[in-house]
């Protein structure tokens, strides 16, 4: 007999099974028992069930971090790519005691604060003067999003609602935030499900080689790849209101785009009215030995997205430098920018920013990292000659990827669980790195490390790498 | 600044077995001690953690690569084999590294017995000791003689701030003193053993946890000192127990009783293994102690006894044989001392009357993980978090351990392997010799039965450089019967094992099968016919046929089983035939050769799997969410007879679930221990129970692969395997969730309810909307936007 409605809600008495009891294998069902109840987070991007694995670190200095068990690792990079002066900088510590002491926020609404608008002008001294004005934020993922509703609303003030798609590159990363997210590229799949994502965005091939991997851009092939850019133009004229930009796609595994095509991608965008955004999230403040990677090719932005690196990591900051053009159509119409986060602008960020820009700008730093980058580059291409995993490196100044395969000939990609291997082999071996899995492109690890990184260092790294991925 | 690098400072080991010749890196009392110590003068130290070590080679590169200039290893007797391997590859690979030694059972060791690589054994005050090698010109600091180790401050909080590992010891009192030292003892004060407790308790986060009370009988000599003590534990009896270790004068001077009294839960007697006449009555002790406290768990350690007589231990003997007819002691309560002055060779020798009673009672149910590593082994399961970092297991041929393999076998296993012979028993006449091998206990904390062909592997692998964690036996012993062996370990009882052919079992249903472990092998075409007419037998009829189904164990059972359960790519098992070429799955084509690196190996593995599974179309097959994609088949199939049958076999993946899932809930869960196969009903998308399965289109089912509805004794029962969760489920709701495996709509659901029990239509409407909710809400299925 059926009991009452409520009978299947109450009926279930529930006994759980001892942890120890066995789950069946399945890939449609990962079947992993659930964490025990003590470990309290999260961690961003990785299976929730993952706790305890991780290691816990307790302090850092220079290039390097300690575990609370006392093993030292040499952060390859840079906490996630962020902590570019290392740990412990005096000068960044310093400018945050100082300031905390003085004030440690402001209502970014409302008010200013001298450190605030002294970074704001610092940033705006460092890049063209086509770039006018500063928003803060918070992160990359942030910046990103404000220069997503910066493109749309210029246009809707412009006159021209109906530029609202924006382009990017089918490998790009831009961060995880909704409209962030939805102009990842390289995380459409994964994006899928937390569905329906931000519309108008076109995901344009990524400058590869005819096999789909990465090659070296010129002559005719480049040729052809700028060809195609010009027709995504052609065929979105009208509607395209700005193209997006890692100017050396980064997550997607370190593929630095040629010169002549962001040269290609400024003058498209003149001539079509679209703005450009550079996401120099990764690559900006110094990473490519450059302030800022797209000073390698000249083609300048009409919007700037920065965080990571602004302020070496040390305290959440990102901002957005606009164009002038962006500036007055908002002044023109009286309008605001509808963005905030309570957190934008914080002064003590700041006050680490400026300590950050101070250092480098300390003369011949810069030249440094372009050159500790071909060395790092040139040494693990000699050690890892020989080895049949390794493929190549990419990159510029300390932003470096490292390409392994399992079949040299034939470019093959890594296995992922032989990808997660490696990583895992480099980090108990002291050499903190993150995985490049690219389906179908690259597969291989990031080497970002601390630009302050010395010599001796960057030899140590080598032999890490070396005699991990070398076997015995 | 913290002047952080690589190359300065002291990294310790300690290798703590969980079970007997199995190791992890974990964290340590003594090594805590150091670490705090090392932290008051400056001096930056690192604990090797690691809970799934890897080969040697692999382990000592691990411990380079934490950069410092020293490595201190804490040994005890079960770590001691280990260590010396270890210190002998660092100081083979790093000739500059500096190695020590230190611990308190280390302490005793003689000179001759450390290995070359070894700079200094570290006999006293290990954490001064070590520090001043590391720094010479350091201040040295004098403790106070008294309370010795309360000089030694942070060692909990340090600990507790950086969240770290919970240690379950506390320590009274020790005997790395040196000579400054009475007795060479160093003790803490009672107020400091006090705080120490509530600190371990704290950390512990469990509620009275047992804390080892280390060096409790030195630290309580006098009488002013125990009274102090007592008090100490008297404070903090709420916040934790005990086990504690007496010699038996203590005990008989009501130290024992002392100790239950203050809330101990575990009493350790160190006795002599030869009792004069006079000696109280060892049964009479320990009956009283049980009866005043019946929780109170009671183990002996023997301890060789100067002067130890033939009728003094017969006397010894007989006490122990009354305590355990008694069930005053477990017969795996009992061990025996290692003495360190023994060094490498430790092998603790009984008197023969001893040695009789031991033969005869003592002894251990297998290893757990021992024999779970068989199971793996012959069936191809490893769980994920186990593999990486080396072979787990190697299976060799009788031909296959020739000197000039077991030294690339050693490259190839991990610290935790096992090798597995396979043998046939005529081989080995010495064990049908009359007379009975000795009776000993050694390192591994175990009491063993010499072993001459296991003393032969060991020795052969330790000229070869090769480190033999583990070497177990398969032994034919005829008709299908074989018997496990683990190491040279005496256990209670053999591990018996029967077996068989698949078909041969089909065909003998209902014989003797008694044994352990029964194991099938699917050899043939013939043996693979009768093993899918029982998948299919199952799949019509959601039953097992034949008890066996359950009961048994079938060999490279991984190849049949569910997506991700075929490991062989990254070689948790390798096979080596006598000319040393390796096979990566039970009778499969080899992938290489023992000479190649572990690396190539796998990336050869993982080479062979891509391009058979990019062969077969893996990636776009319509069941691949379901299959393993065996890369690795047998030659009695092909791969394209492989893939036909998995297609053609739907429900294979979920019946090896299904026996694995039964014998899991009958080894783990209390509720379903009794759990009867043959009465058992399996609900499938091809065999209802419950909802009336109708033919026509199949349609996808709406419930998670995580999900299983058993019906036994009549009570419908829910597994979930990621919550691990089992619910018991009234007859209607199992009704609907059939009816969800089986895809229904919601309008077909309800309409079962109605007719299988007359219920009134927007009734039934409200029962399946709640059932939906309820198994979303229980993760059952697959639809989440189906509930709303």
């Amino acid at each position: 007999m059926l009991t009452p409605a409520p009978a299947p809600a109450s009926a279930p008495e529930s006994a759980p099974a001892p942890a120890s009891v066995p789950a069946p294998g399945s890939a449609a069902a990962p079947v992993a028992p659930l964490p025990p109840p003590g470990y309290p987070i999260v961690h961003p991007l990785k299976d929730v069930r993952l706790g305890e694995a991780f290691p816990s670190f307790a302090a850092g200095e220079g290039i390097y971090v300690q575990d609370t068990n006392g093993k030292t690792y040499i952060d390859g990079i840079s906490g996630l790519w962020n902590v570019s002066l290392g740990y412990r900088h005096p000068g960044i510590r310093q400018a945050i005691v100082d300031q905390l002491d003085r004030l440690p926020y402001v209502n970014p609404v409302d008010g200013a604060n001298p450190t605030t608008l002294a970074f704001a002008e610092t940033l705006l001294r460092l890049t063209p003067p086509a770039l006018a004005k500063v928003a803060y934020t918070c992160t990359g993922s942030e910046s990103v999003e404000l220069a997503i509703k910066l493109i749309r609303k210029f246009h809707q003030l412009s006159g021209r609602p109906e530029r609202t798609l924006i382009a990017v590159l089918d490998k790009s990363y831009h961060g995880t935030y909704y409209g962030s997210m939805s102009a990842s590229g390289i995380d459409q799949e994964i994006s899928e499900s937390y569905g329906p994502r931000v519309p108008g965005f076109r995901f344009h091939p990524v400058p590869l080689g005819d096999d789909g991997k990465p090659a070296v851009l010129e002559g005719e092939l480049l040729e052809r790849r700028l060809a195609e850019l010009e027709r995504l133009f052609e065929e979105e004229e009208g509607r395209l209101g700005g193209i997006i930009l890692e100017p050396i796609i980064g997550s997607g595994g370190i593929l630095p785009l040629p010169d002549r095509y962001l040269r290609r991608v400024r003058e498209l965008c003149d001539r079509s009215g679209a703005l450009l955004a550079f996401d120099e999230v990764a690559t900006g403040m110094g990473r490519t030995g450059r302030m800022f990677a797209f000073e390698h090719s000249g083609a300048a932005p009409d919007i700037l997205c920065l965080s990571k690196g602004i302020n070496s990591g040390y305290l959440p900051l990102g901002a957005t430098l606009f164009s002038d053009a962006i500036y007055q159509a908002f002044a023109r119409a009286g309008s605001h920018i509808e963005h905030l986060s309570t957190q934008n602008g914080n002064p003590i960020a700041c006050a680490a920013g400026l300590a950050t820009v101070e250092a480098l700008e300390r003369p011949g730093l810069l030249a440094e990292v372009t050159r500790k980058g071909e060395l790092l580059r040139r040494l693990l291409e000699e050690a890892l000659a020989a080895n049949p995993m390794f493929l190549e490196t990419r990159g510029k100044g300390l932003m470096i990827g490292v390409a392994l395969t399992s079949d040299r000939s034939a470019r093959a990609l890594l296995d992922p669980d032989r990808l997660r291997e490696v990583v895992a082999r480099l980090r108990q071996r002291g050499l903190l790195v993150y995985p490049i899995h690219t389906p179908g492109v690259t597969t291989g690890f990031h080497l970002f490390p601390p630009l302050i990184i010395e010599d001796g260092e960057i030899r140590k790294i080598v032999q890490i790498v070396a005699r991990s991925l070398g076997g015995r | 600044m913290q002047g952080f690098s690589f190359g300065s400072g002291l990294t310790l080991v300690h290798l703590e077995a969980s079970s007997p010749r199995l190791f992890a890196a974990t964290d340590q009392l003594d090594c805590r001690y150091v670490r705090a110590y090392f932290r008051q003068q400056g001096t930056p130290t690192a604990q090797y953690i690691q809970a799934s070590l890897a080969g040697l080679y692999e382990t000592a590169e691990d411990l380079l690569s934490l950069g410092n200039d020293a490595v201190a290893f804490h040994v005890t007797p079960a770590s001691y084999r280990l260590c010396r391997e270890l210190s002998g590859t660092l100081g083979a690979l790093d000739g500059s590294l500096r190695i020590f030694w230190f611990g308190e059972w280390a302490a005793e060791l003689p000179d001759g017995s450390l290995p070359d690589a070894v700079e200094r054994l570290v006999r006293s005050e290990p954490e001064r000791v070590l520090h001043r090698l590391l720094e010479p010109d350091a201040p040295s600091e004098e403790a106070d003689e008294a309370d010795a180790l309360d000089a030694i401050a942070g060692v909990w909080e340090d600990a507790a701030s950086m969240r770290q590992a919970p240690l379950l010891a506390v320590k009274a009192a020790d005997r790395l003193g040196g000579d400054a030292a009475p007795g060479g003892i160093r003790l803490h004060s009672p107020e400091r053993l006090l705080r120490d407790i509530r600190l371990a308790a704290a950390a512990s986060r469990q509620m009275r946890p047992e804390l080892q009370l280390l060096g409790y009988e030195a630290a309580t000599a006098d009488e002013a000192r125990e009274a102090a003590v007592a008090e100490a534990l008297e404070a903090c009896r709420a916040s934790a127990t005990w086990s504690a270790e007496l010699t038996l004068e203590r005990w008989r001077r009501g130290g024992a009783a002392r100790l239950a009294e203050l809330g101990a839960s575990t009493l350790t007697l160190r006795l002599p293994d030869s009792l004069a006449e006079a000696e109280p009555f060892l049964a009479d002790m320990l009956r009283e102690l049980r009866i005043a406290y019946p929780d109170l768990r009671l183990r002996i350690v023997l301890e060789t006894a100067p002067g130890s007589t033939e009728s003094g231990a017969r006397r010894v003997a007989g006490q122990l044989r009354q305590c355990l007819d008694e069930g005053l002691l477990a017969r795996d309560a009992i061990a025996a001392a290692v003495p360190a002055a023994a060094g490498a060779q430790a092998r603790t020798l009984l008197p023969s009357p001893l040695e009789e009673l031991a033969r005869e009672r003592f002894g251990s149910s297998p290893e757990t993980a021992l024999v779970n590593g068989f199971l793996a082994f012959m069936t191809g399961h490893y769980p994920a978090h186990v593999l990486g970092g080396g072979a787990k297991h190697i299976g060799v041929g009788e031909d296959g351990w020739r000197p000039e393999t077991i030294r690339r076998i050693g490259e190839h296993s991990a610290l935790n392997s096992a090798v597995f012979f396979e043998q046939n028993q005529a081989c080995g006449e010495e064990n049908s010799n009359s007379v009975e091998p000795p009776i000993f206990y050694d390192q591994d904390g175990k009491w063993k039965r010499l072993d001459r062909r296991f003393d032969q592997a060991s020795s052969e692998a330790e000229r070869e450089g090769t480190y033999l964690s583990n070497a177990n036996r398969l032994e034919r012993l005829g008709g299908g019967r074989w018997q496990l062996q683990l190491n040279d370990f005496l256990l209670a009882e053999p591990i018996s094992l029967l077996r068989q052919r698949y078909e041969e079992a089909a065909a003998e249903e209902g014989a003797d099968a008694s044994a352990d472990f029964r194991l099938l092998d699917i050899r043939s075409e013939r043996d693979l016919d009768r093993f899918l007419e029982d998948v299919d037998a199952f799949s019509r009829t959601g039953r097992f046929a034949h008890g066996y189904e359950v009961q048994s164990y079938v060999t490279d059972s991984c190849r049949w089983s569910a997506a991700g359960a075929c490991s062989a790519r990254k070689l948790p098992r390798l096979f080596a035939d006598g000319e040393g070429d390796v096979a990566a799955c039970r009778g499969c084509a080899p992938i290489g050769h023992l000479d190649d690196t572990p690396d190539q190996l796998l990336m050869q593995a993982a080479v062979l799997s891509d391009q058979e599974q990019l062969l077969r179309g893996c990636a776009s097959c319509e069941i691949r969410s379901t299959c393993s994609q065996c890369a690795f088949l047998p030659s009695y199939m092909t791969a394209a007879q492989y893939c036909s049958i998995r297609r053609k076999h739907v429900m294979l993946h979920r019946y090896m679930q299904v026996v694995q899932l039964v014998k899991g809930l009958r080894r783990h869960t209390q509720a379903l221990s009794a759990l009867d196969a043959e009465t058992l009903l399996v609900s499938l998308p091809t065999c209802t129970h419950y909802y009336p399965l109708a033919g026509g289109a199949e349609r996808p089912s709406l419930v998670s692969e995580a999900v299983f509805l058993l019906t036994t004794d009549g009570t419908p029962v829910l597994y979930q395997a990621v919550s691990q969760k089992v619910l018991k489920l009234s007859e209607p709701m199992a009704l609907l969730l059939e009816g969800l495996m089986v895809g229904a709509t919601e309008a077909e659901l309800a309409g079962a309810l109605q007719a299988a029990y007359g219920t009134e239509p927007s009734y039934a409407a409200a029962a399946v909307s709640q059932a939906i909710e309820l198994f979303s809400r229980q993760g059952c299925l697959n639809l989440p936007a189906r509930a709303s």
